[in-house]
């Protein structure tokens, strides 16, 4: 017997110490040939919030589709792919490693959102493969960036700190009564995080915080404290379908004030869903609004109109995508034809008030802020249109939260 | 030609491999598996990784649902335990070893307590127990921001063995795939052995097992003992492999499937759950390549069906409970027979 255990050592184990000692470096750019670019994607496309992933593919898709009409990115065509990542870890790790293995991409336009971009975020280090997240979550990018991932936009805090100074000094509200509600995680903190520092800074009444815990389907009892406390303003850091929830609940209760959300809620069915609970109901935004009279925006409608119905509207992370691929494109144009991705990168860190044609504001990076604070909007809903009109001009938060 | 097995002696009933065919063919199948894997790329390993944990998960879970018949839906949970307990203790400077193996005990001990209502409790109302522990631990998961860095997840090391680190694929197969074989092979043997027997007796008829003088007590708590140090074995390498965990890589979801990985494994049976680990692992990316298919011709096909392979991975599912309850180690065990006997099957 120990014979035979001797002799299954000894054929095994030589196998055992080539698997460890091999690995292969190359030395050339993956997904980068003469005549083509691969850029990943990956994002829910399908389960609950495959509504988000697929827009998000598309957006990217339509515009390098458009690039490559034009000509493409000096003279090479993209070829872009878009996996499956499902909203779960190990589903998104598996999309990662297909896409850096199978499809060898150059770059990723997306890694869905803050829980899989924390997952994956070790192993795109490791590989050092540029990535870009439609997502702009504090968490992932303070107090210091990943090195290769990006996004754009205000943090949740900053919307926040927007939204109340909207209330203050355009709404001209005097010392009013303010009330909070949010998600019972890091999402809903960090809203949490601008509510407070605005409250401290501008002396505000608080008379109610009320938080809610991710995929409850009961709010009563929070409106109702809410509408106990007779606030003058309710500020939101909810999912859509619990903003939806809270407009229904806060009508049945009578509650009938401002609801000012953050913008990850601004989507055009919020308001169908909801219907006239909604016509108090603003956001704030950092992309400019589907249809609006921007150069950039009529280019993108132009590409949305070709594949979508007549009357239906991209939504938010549609545009959020169109947006990065606009950043990539011109970074990987900047860098000529000697594309690489350390290349890549500092381009991306050297690029400085990056204009979007009135999509968003003017972006800029650097080394260490990978998630730039952009001009945003309040946005207020129109039950009657099912649409948003901008209430504000672009601007930016007077209170700054960020180091 | 081989009409059966004739064996003349109760040891031999009972051998782990039964023939010598058996030996060869489990002998060839691991030359090959390294093999491949020393060619393969990462995203196959990585799949090949994700099934080998998933065994050692799914063999813990069929230890206590399958053989001793106490279900539990909480399985995610004792994952949970053993992933943050071996991330921790890893990161506080304890060797990797050692630190997976305490995990592993931290999960037992985890285990002995969900397991004391067990003694109480049957059928539903465990089902129900378990339920919720799962929920528990993903809650604290959550709200022990000082422990567990809360909803924004933990960035974990790399497993490390004497200075060689396991950080990439292919050499994170080389540190799981002896420990999944060790897994196999103790709850193969257990199975055997007079634990696996009373666990057997307990799950078929309680009341007849402790007539028989089996303490039901004793060896309720062994099954969850084991079943959540393999648990806890399992959820620390996850960790180790992702380099990073959080609560939501724990959810009620993970349960729902390691149950499932049993159900269409063949419960109680080995062989079926190292079947049912793979296949489960297996499937999710199977069905992708379904709308790829489709891409170039109708994409419009794909936009409307997105959900499609959502649909087929819960028919499949179905389909098994309802044509092969067995799973899927009658389907082998059905087939072995068929060819044993050819050309003169009946």
């Amino acid at each position: 017997m120990n014979r035979k255990v001797a002799i299954v050592i000894f054929l095994v184990f030589p196998l055992f110490v080539l698997g460890l000692g091999s690995g292969i470096a190359s030395a050339k750019t993956p997904g980068v040939t003469g005549n083509e670019i691969v850029i990943g994607s990956i994002s829910p496309l399908t389960g609950p919030i495959a509504m988000v992933g697929v827009a998000i593919a598309n957006g990217a898709k339509d515009y390098f589709d458009y690039i490559n009409q034009k000509g493409g990115i000096n003279g090479r065509k993209i070829k872009f792919i878009a996996e499956d990542g499902k909203y779960e870890p190990p589903t998104a790790m598996a999309s990662l490693k297909k896409l850096i293995a199978r499809d060898k991409i150059f770059a990723l336009s997306s890694t869905s959102g803050t829980p899989i971009t924390a997952a994956l975020r070790p192993s795109i280090e490791r590989e050092k493969l540029p990535s870009f997240t439609t997502i702009a979550a504090s968490n992932i990018f303070s107090p210091k960036p990943p090195a290769h991932i990006f996004s754009f936009g205000p943090y949740y805090s900053e919307n926040m700190i927007f939204n109340i100074e909207y209330v203050l000094f355009v709404l001209k509200a005097k010392s009013p009564k303010v009330a909070l509600f949010y998600q019972d995680d890091e999402f809903g903190m960090d809203g949490r995080r601008g509510f407070e520092a605005a409250v401290k800074k501008y002396n505000l009444k608080v008379v109610a915080m009320e938080k809610y815990s991710r995929g409850t389907i009961d709010i009563s009892s929070q409106v109702h404290n809410i509408k106990a406390s007779k606030p003058d303003y309710l500020f939101i850091t909810s999912i859509p379908s619990t903003t939806i929830m809270l407009f229904k609940e806060a009508k049945k209760v009578g509650l009938n004030v401002p609801i000012i959300a953050v913008a990850n809620t601004r989507f055009e069915q919020v308001i169908k869903v909801a219907g006239d609970a909604a016509k108090n109901f603003y956001t704030t935004e950092y992309t400019a609004l589907p249809g609006e009279d921007f150069p950039g925006m009529k280019e993108l409608m132009s590409l949305w109109t070709k594949k979508n119905p007549k009357n239906s509207l991209p939504s938010r992370y549609y545009i959020i995508s169109h947006v990065v691929a606009m950043v990539m494109t011109e970074a990987m144009k900047r860098c000529g034809s000697d594309l690489t991705r350390d290349k890549f990168l500092n381009v991306i860190e050297s690029l400085k008030d990056f204009e979007t044609g009135g999509l968003s504001g003017k972006i800029s990076y650097s080394h260490t802020d990978h998630c730039p604070l952009t001009a945003m909007r309040v946005v207020r809903a129109n039950p009657k249109t099912n649409r948003y009109e901008a209430v504000t001009p672009w601007g930016l938060p007077k209170l700054r939260v960020r180091k | 030609m081989r009409s059966g097995d004739f064996k003349t002696s109760y040891k031999e009933d009972i051998a782990i491999f039964q023939t010598r065919f058996v030996k060869v063919c489990i002998g060839i199948f691991i030359v090959v598996l390294i093999g491949v894997i020393l060619m393969a790329d990462n995203y196959f390993i990585y799949i090949v990784n994700l099934c080998a944990i998933a065994t050692i998960g799914a063999l813990g879970l069929n230890i206590i649902t399958g053989l001793a018949g106490q279900i539990s839906i909480g399985h995610a949970g004792f994952l949970a335990i053993g992933a943050y307990a071996s991330a921790l203790l890893l990161k506080s400077g304890v060797p990797f070893l050692v630190s997976i193996t305490i995990a592993g005990f931290i999960t037992t001990l985890s285990g002995l307590i969900v397991g004391i209502p067990s003694l109480r409790l049957k059928g539903l109302y465990l089902a129900i127990t378990t339920f919720a522990f799962g929920f528990v631990v993903e809650h604290l998961a959550n709200i022990w921001v000082s422990l567990t860095n809360g909803a924004n997840g933990m960035v974990v090391l790399p497993a490390s063995i004497l200075g060689l680190t396991f950080d990439s694929d292919r050499k994170f197969f080389f540190l799981v795939f002896p420990i999944t074989v060790s897994a196999i092979l103790y709850a193969r043997n257990l199975v055997r052995s007079k634990v696996g027997r009373a666990w057997i007796a307990i799950r078929d008829r309680d009341i007849a097992a402790q007539t028989m003088g089996i303490s039901l007590s004793w060896y309720k708590l062994s099954a969850f003992a084991v079943s959540s140090f393999y648990a806890g074995i399992a959820g620390a390498l996850y960790g180790h492999y992702m380099q990073f965990i959080g609560p939501t890589h724990f959810e009620l979801y993970l349960s729902v499937q390691y149950l499932a990985m049993i159900i269409i494994g063949g419960l109680g049976s080995v062989l079926g759950t190292i079947f049912g680990a793979v296949f489960m692992t297996i499937l999710p990316e199977l069905l992708k390549y379904i709308p790829d298919l489709f891409r170039q011709s109708y994409p419009v096909i794909v936009e409307r069906f997105a959900d499609i392979n959502l649909v087929l991975y819960g028919m499949l599912i179905m389909l098994f409970v309802i044509i092969e309850p067995k799973g899927l180690h009658g389907i082998w065990t059905n087939v072995k027979t068929y060819w044993r006997m050819w050309p003169y099957t009946h």
